[in-house]
């Protein structure tokens, strides 16, 4: 299927008639419709999806216009053109609303145009559209990219399985071999009815149905064991990612405890800090009375220049010495002498008032030294304190940020998860070892099956009539069979280029390639990503990622069905970071034949738009007009 | 009137002073500054007094005291730091030595000093005692720049 164009009147938000037509060259091969949130993109959408399948699950609120639906008879419709194996189509479905304002489906066809232009209506559309498109696959077609990440969530296997056989119309093959099955066993019964059957026959008969039933049988448990497979799977893969976790939170408390060590190393160094700079700050009284240290220093100076002061010569000495007119040294006093002692005798202040001021010179002179020490002392406690204060903010950081990592984090016993994770892996490792026995088993009963068959094949029947009954049967066994093997092949093969074709584009999407080694599409199909460990890692993927790898698994199948389908996205963006966008925006319109996006405008940065530009065919901008709640498509290209 | 006699043994009392004091409104800002605890900046009440007179004294702020309180005595403060610094601004307020030898005036001009200076401190006042070395240390800082 190729989309043409898609037109529609008084459709949600489109009051009136409005046209888009779909870029479908094989260089310009992408559509993009923008649109702010709530401008229409889904309800344009999902036009698309109800014109073809009468669906419009999801959209809230009614289908026909609200202005529209205010008119005598309102009526709206939508038309779907499409091109499919060479030729024209055009789906329209037409909506009215009763008179007691319930919508009601009007009618739905879908018409065919030859070359000649000639027109000609299919009878039961529905069911035409759904051979060209099954509704079942339409949704890994026509999908909105948030939601699409369901497909490689791990306990999603019934999901991929139903998209491969919905997309690659396995359940069509699944339904002959049934078809043939039922048929064989018809024929068995008119063997064994027809009454012609020697004792040996309808042994045979017996013994084949007999081993049918069990194969049947065994085919179901087996079924069920690989259920219980996959379940023992994501139970150990869950239980092992718990452990690393736990490893992980061990790693995180370690450091925390350093952390915390350090803190206190901090608050210890911090307090002495304070308190060496409340000491300081104790004696800081020096350092402010600095100028009056100074000051008084200069007049002791000053006075003991002017000899106002004793220079330490004591009252009594000079007294003894005038009164024994000797010298110190020991010589008589002259004239001069005993005038400069009588001098500084008569200058002198009283001997206590003296010593106290010579105390006092002294004790100036080395408290000043100790306020210089001070100041040292007092600046780099204050810097210290800073300095120590920002360490403590950064380790509280720290602290909180672990604090952080941890929240929320469950408190589990690692030698219980270690016991759980041993048993389940016991438990799926016997599941294991009993779905191999089982298939072996199988094997031999469907040798043996095939063997009972040709010795009752092998037999001749009594009759003509037998003869036949035996021969349709035989016939029917053998096409049921064939159809079994093939439909089992089939699948593999399927499933092995489904597998590689993921893996490829997975690649090609993916911003962390090194990061991952491979994409599997298990035998009971599991989408599953090993890490570059080896290690499976599905469970370990951001839900980016896992939409990634849905898109991926999309576009893997699109392309090993090898038929037209457009791949028609509704925010197709919206949960991804840049990196994977301009990936996609390159590779997917390769891949697809088709690509119609409907994106906001905020989905692609001007790295991604440059890079699909090229690739644009055609564009539209949905405008809405706020004032009357309505929507216009504006087409920019 | 006293006899001469008197005068002189009042004079010869208050030259010999040993007793300090502090306006008795501003009683409660030396007790709070010098309270001898884990609370406190400053790590007595005669640390802040002469604290509060050297920032007094820095910031040119002496005030005579309206009515004096008792707090101390002269022997307590400390003879290598205390006493050397009171002794220093009153010789630098007085420009004379001899102001050494009549403790009442040298008193006086400290409790004036400290009497001024100590609003000037208690504007420093903060929260927590942490904060209140911090601020004081800041208060030093800056008179210290000044004096550069």
């Amino acid at each position: 299927v190729i989309l043409r164009r898609l037109r529609l009147r008084d459709f949600r938000q489109f009051r009136g008639e409005h046209e888009v037509v779909f870029a479908s060259g094989s260089d310009r091969n992408v559509t993009v419709l923008t649109g702010v949130n709530g401008a229409g993109k889904t309800g344009l959408f999902y036009a698309l999806n109800w014109a073809l399948y009468g669906e419009a699950e999801t959209l809230p609120g009614s289908l026909v216009n609200k202005a529209a639906a205010q008119e005598p008879t309102p009526r709206s419709w939508v038309e779907v053109a499409f091109v499919h194996d060479g030729s024209e189509f055009i789906a329209r479905r037409e909506l009215g609303v009763t008179p007691s304002g319930y919508e009601r489906e009007i009618s739905f066809t879908l018409s065919r145009l030859d070359s000649g232009g000639r027109v000609k209506e299919i009878q039961d559309p529905s069911a035409y559209v759904n051979v060209i498109l099954p509704k079942d696959a339409r949704r890994y077609f026509f999908f909105d990219g948030e939601r699409i990440d369901e497909l490689s969530r791990p306990g999603h296997e019934q999901e991929v399985r139903e998209a491969v056989r919905s997309v690659l119309k396995l359940k069509v093959l699944e339904r002959t071999s049934q078809h043939l099955d039922d048929a064989a066993k018809d024929y068995q019964k008119a063997l064994r009815q027809q009454g012609q059957l020697d004792d040996e026959q309808r042994g045979l008969i017996d013994a084949a149905e007999e081993l049918d039933r069990s194969i049947r049988a065994r085919e179901d448990e087996l079924a069920e064991l690989r259920q219980r497979i996959t379940k023992l799977e994501h139970q150990v893969q869950g239980a092992r990612a718990k452990l690393d976790r736990l490893v992980e939170i061990r790693e995180i408390q370690a450091e925390r405890r350093e952390v915390e060590a350090l803190a206190e190393r901090l608050r210890a160094d911090f307090d002495d800090a304070s308190e060496t700079l409340r000491e300081a700050v104790g004696r800081g009284a020096a350092v402010v009375a600095a100028s009056a240290l100074e000051r008084a220093r200069a007049v002791l100076e000053e006075k003991r220049a002017a000899g106002e002061i004793p220079t330490g010569i004591r009252q009594q000495l000079i007294e003894d010495l005038l009164r024994e007119r000797i010298c110190i040294c020991g010589r008589p006093l002259d004239e001069p002498a005993t005038e400069a002692l009588t001098a500084r005798h008569g200058h002198s202040v009283s001997s206590d008032v003296a010593e106290s001021v010579l105390n006092t010179a002294s004790d100036i002179r080395l408290l000043q030294a100790r306020a210089a020490d001070t100041s040292v002392v007092l600046e780099r406690g204050v810097a210290r304190r800073a300095e120590l204060r920002e360490d403590m903010t950064d380790n509280d950081r720290r602290l909180e940020d672990i604090s952080e990592r941890l929240r929320g984090d469950f408190t589990e016993d690692v030698a219980q998860l270690e016991e759980s994770r041993r048993y389940l892996e016991d438990r799926l490792r016997d599941s294991l070892v009993e779905a191999k026995v089982g298939e072996r088993e199988m094997g031999e009963l469907r040798a043996q099956l095939a063997k009972t068959r040709a010795q009752l094949g092998s037999l001749e029947s009594r009759s003509v009539e037998g003869e036949r009954a035996k021969r349709r049967w035989e016939l029917a066994t053998a096409s049921a069979e064939a159809a079994r093997v093939v439909l089992t092949h089939f699948s593999a093969d399927m499933r092995g280029r489904i597998e590689d074709a993921t893996d490829e584009i997975f690649k090609m999407f993916v911003w962390k390639e090194k990061q991952f080694l491979a994409v599997r599409v298990t035998e009971d199909y599991k989408l599953e990503v090993d890490d570059r460990f080896g290690t499976a890692t599905l469970a370990g993927l951001s839900a980016g990622e896992r939409q990634v790898l849905s898109l991926a698994f999309i576009a893997g199948m699109s392309k090993v069905t090898g038929e037209e389908a457009p791949i028609v996205i509704d925010t197709p963006f919206g949960r991804l970071s840049e990196m994977p966008v301009t990936s996609i925006v390159t590779e997917l319109p390769k891949i697809a034949k088709q690509l119609v996006l409907f994106v906001t405008d905020r989905e692609m940065d001007d790295e991604a738009r440059s890079l699909i530009e090229p690739r644009i065919g055609r564009e539209y901008s949905l405008e809405f007009d706020d004032s009357v709640g309505e929507t216009s498509i504006e087409a920019t290209r | 009137v006293k006899p001469e006699a008197d005068q002189d043994e009042s004079i010869q009392r208050a030259a010999n002073r040993d007793r300090f004091y502090v306006q008795g409104d501003k009683h409660h800002l030396f007790q709070d500054w010098g309270k001898d605890d884990e609370t406190s900046a400053l790590p007595s009440l005669k640390d802040a007094f002469v604290f509060a007179a050297a920032v007094g004294w820095a910031n040119g702020r002496r005030q005579p005291l309206a009515a004096r309180q008792h707090v101390g005595f002269w022997r307590s403060f400390g003879p290598q730091e205390d006493v050397p610094l009171l002794e220093a601004i009153a010789i630098a307020e007085t420009g004379d030595p001899l102001v050494l030898a009549n403790r009442g005036a040298l008193l006086t001009i400290v409790e004036e000093y400290a009497n001024g200076g100590i609003d000037v401190v208690n504007a420093y006042k903060r929260d927590d005692r942490d904060a209140t070395v911090l601020a004081l240390s800041s208060l030093i800082a800056e008179i210290r720049a000044q004096q550069d």
